[in-house]
């Protein structure tokens, strides 16, 4: 009852600011923009953090996460194991495996043999960081980014370790990391959305990706994931059509607004007042994304930085270039993934191809942030959502083998927005199986990224179903050592 | 309305509203609401092309505008408007009619969309304040959403 009388407040006071707002229905996103929760329904909670402002004086304002979707092998990239080369063939000894539990495909498994990479890794950059011949561009900017060798997850197969890592739980219908920040911190270009999502695929065997990795879960609608269209226009239908200009334009949005508006009277959903938000923010698209979207403004050098695919609509490449402006123009989170990256076998066919597709591209990208300054107040992480395993799946012949999915550990690597450059850090044991020193949980990562964002992890939250939720649920510890 | 589904590529503007993209089984469509639907919906020559098309048969029609914008509205929202609504309507409907009067091309452009044969007898200036308004109930919260 209480509850329900604490609604209908929210929405006369809301009524009234809509109303207010008038014609003028920009302030409602600012409204919405400076304190974000005013209009949550049910989830007002009034000792909550007015949202949109950071806990503390961030490092980091914006991310972009190059996800490579599917795990990449940490055995062939950044996580150098010459012990398995040397016991090629050789059986994993139990005492390392420790019954770690098996994916469906390799269950049945009596010996696993352990494999070495067949492509050759050589030292780079001040810490002497070990990156194989696979990403000789990543390894010119050794010395820009922190590889971390030590992450581990819970899950063990495709779609629960890509939600566990997106949402911080593997069952899905939680909120996003993008739709976190873009709830905690709100928007810096209100002609953009502050959460959007890229799109791209390899040629190597490939793994699905699905919407509610970029759902907004129980939060607000305002904040879910906004998928940019892969082909030659990344966003559909932003032309007016014949006849319509953005005068008449104008005007059939104040008649849609008012109309709504009056719909909102008679039946109080919140939703309405979002849909009047999102047809807003589709007028101004219309303006901002054409601009933003033309790559033919960009000069030829910052072209041959990403590489030749960047002028090809939907690849990796054009997507790192289109993640830069986006967030160069103020998106919160650019999240992009790159699918392909699942080499249970034909490993040595793939993964070159993979590699080859966002080697030069990821480097670029980290290239162009730094020459425009724009590195330091923006994060860049790379990485998959777990490793593979040490031993071969399928039989090894004399040129090709696979890998099978491994939770223990695994390599992904970060750049920027306050992150300690030019380290590495964690380590696995020689056979790559199983983490040494210093860990990192899929938490870990959550927590300090929120940290470096400006956001204490355990105060960012939201009240659903009688309970706060958090992105790290009820774990994750600042990682120290990765931090400038 | 049917649409051809390629396995591998399905309609645009059917992804815009989350539909499946058929690689694995969707049990629940998930809710949305975002600006890329909003685009779908002004801009989408579909949706302009069923706005053209109701609007020519209402211009044929000679009734007065109040009740002609009564039944499209009712067409649409499945419920006739109230007075404030009416009102609201049947004065855009004047404003969109001068507007479209003062520059006749505008209203040409507009009456083009979509493949299906024009009544071409019709008066465009007419045909084009009735798609503009029709075209606006299309785009309204409550047409896509029942209460």
């Amino acid at each position: 009852m209480q509850n329900d009388l604490n609604k209908y407040r929210m929405n006369v006071s809301r009524r009234k600011f809509l109303t207010g707002a008038g014609l003028g229905l920009g302030t409602i996103g600012l409204g919405s923009l400076l304190v974000p929760g005013i209009f949550n329904k049910g989830g007002a909670d009034e000792n909550a953090l007015p949202l949109g402002l950071p806990h503390f004086a961030p490092k980091a304002k914006r991310v972009i996460y190059l996800f490579q979707n599917g795990a990449p092998s940490q055995l062939e990239s950044f996580d150098y194991k010459p012990l398995l080369t040397k016991m090629q063939g050789k059986d994993l000894p139990a005492e390392i495996r420790m019954g770690q539990r098996l994916t469906g495909m390799t269950s049945n498994y009596t010996k696993f043999p352990l494999v070495g990479s067949k492509f050759a890794f050589s030292q780079h950059g001040q810490a002497g960081a070990w990156i194989s011949e696979l990403f000789p561009n990543i390894a010119k900017i050794a010395d820009d980014i922190c590889i971390v060798k030590t992450v581990h997850t819970d899950a063990i197969n495709h779609d629960p370790a890509l939600t566990f890592f997106q949402t911080g739980a593997q069952q899905g219908n939680r909120p996003s990391m993008g739709s976190w920040l873009s709830y905690g911190l709100g928007s810096e270009n209100k002609n953009l959305p502050s959460f959007c999502v890229l799109l791209s695929k390899g040629k190597g065997n490939g793994q699905g990706v699905y919407s509610k990795l970029w759902s907004n879960g129980f939060l607000d609608s305002s904040h879910q994931g906004v998928v940019f269209s892969s082909g030659e226009d990344p966003v559909l239908y932003l032309k007016n059509p014949d006849g319509q200009d953005k005068l008449s334009r104008r005007s059939m949005l104040d008649h849609i607004g008012q109309l709504n508006e009056m719909a909102y009277e008679q039946f109080g959903d919140p939703e309405i007042a979002k849909k009047i938000q999102q047809y807003e923010m589709a007028y101004r698209m219309q303006t901002a994304v054409p601009e933003l979207t033309d790559i033919t403004r960009e000069p030829d050098h910052i072209i041959r930085l990403y590489g030749a695919d960047a002028l090809v609509p939907g690849s990796f490449a054009a997507n790192c270039l289109l993640a830069r402006k986006l967030s160069e123009s103020g998106v919160r989170f650019v999240q992009l993934y790159h699918q392909g990256w699942d080499q249970h076998g034909n490993l040595v066919g793939e993964m070159p191809m993979q590699a080859k597709d966002v080697d030069r591209a990821s480097a670029g990208l980290i290239t162009d942030l730094k020459q425009r300054g724009l590195l330091d107040e923006t994060l860049v992480i790379w990485g998959g959502e777990f490793g593979r395993t040490n031993y071969s799946q399928g039989m090894i012949t004399k040129d090709n083998y696979g890998r099978d999915h491994h939770p223990r550990c695994f390599s992904i690597w970060m750049a920027g927005g306050g992150i300690k450059p030019g380290i590495v850090y964690g380590e696995t044991d020689e056979f790559g199986y199983n983490i040494v020193k210093d860990p990192v949980s899929v938490h870990d990562l959550h927590a300090t990224l929120l940290h470096l964002l400006g956001l204490n992890h355990e105060q960012l939250t939201y009240k659903h179903l009688g309970r706060r939720y958090r992105l790290t649920d009820i774990e994750g510890q600042l990682i120290e050592g990765l931090m400038a | 309305v049917y649409t051809f589904i390629k396995r591998t590529v399905p309609p645009p503007a059917l992804l815009v509203f989350d539909a499946s993209n058929r690689d694995q089984c969707e049990v629940v469509r998930s809710k949305t609401s975002t600006p890329l639907q909003a685009l779908v919906m002004l801009n989408d020559p579909q949706v302009l092309e069923a706005s053209r098309v109701l609007a020519e048969k209402f211009v044929a029609d000679k009734r007065s505008d109040k009740e002609k914008l009564g039944d499209i509205f009712r067409l649409i929202v499945c419920r006739r408007p109230d007075s404030k609504e009416l009102t609201l309507l049947e004065n855009y409907l004047v404003k969109e009619r001068q507007e479209f009067a003062k520059n006749p091309q505008r209203a040409a452009g507009f009456i083009t969309a979509g493949e299906f044969r024009k009544n071409e007898i019709l008066d465009k200036t007419e045909t084009a304040a009735y798609m503009q308004l029709i075209h606006t109930i299309f785009n309204l919260d409550e047409s896509g959403n029942k209460y």
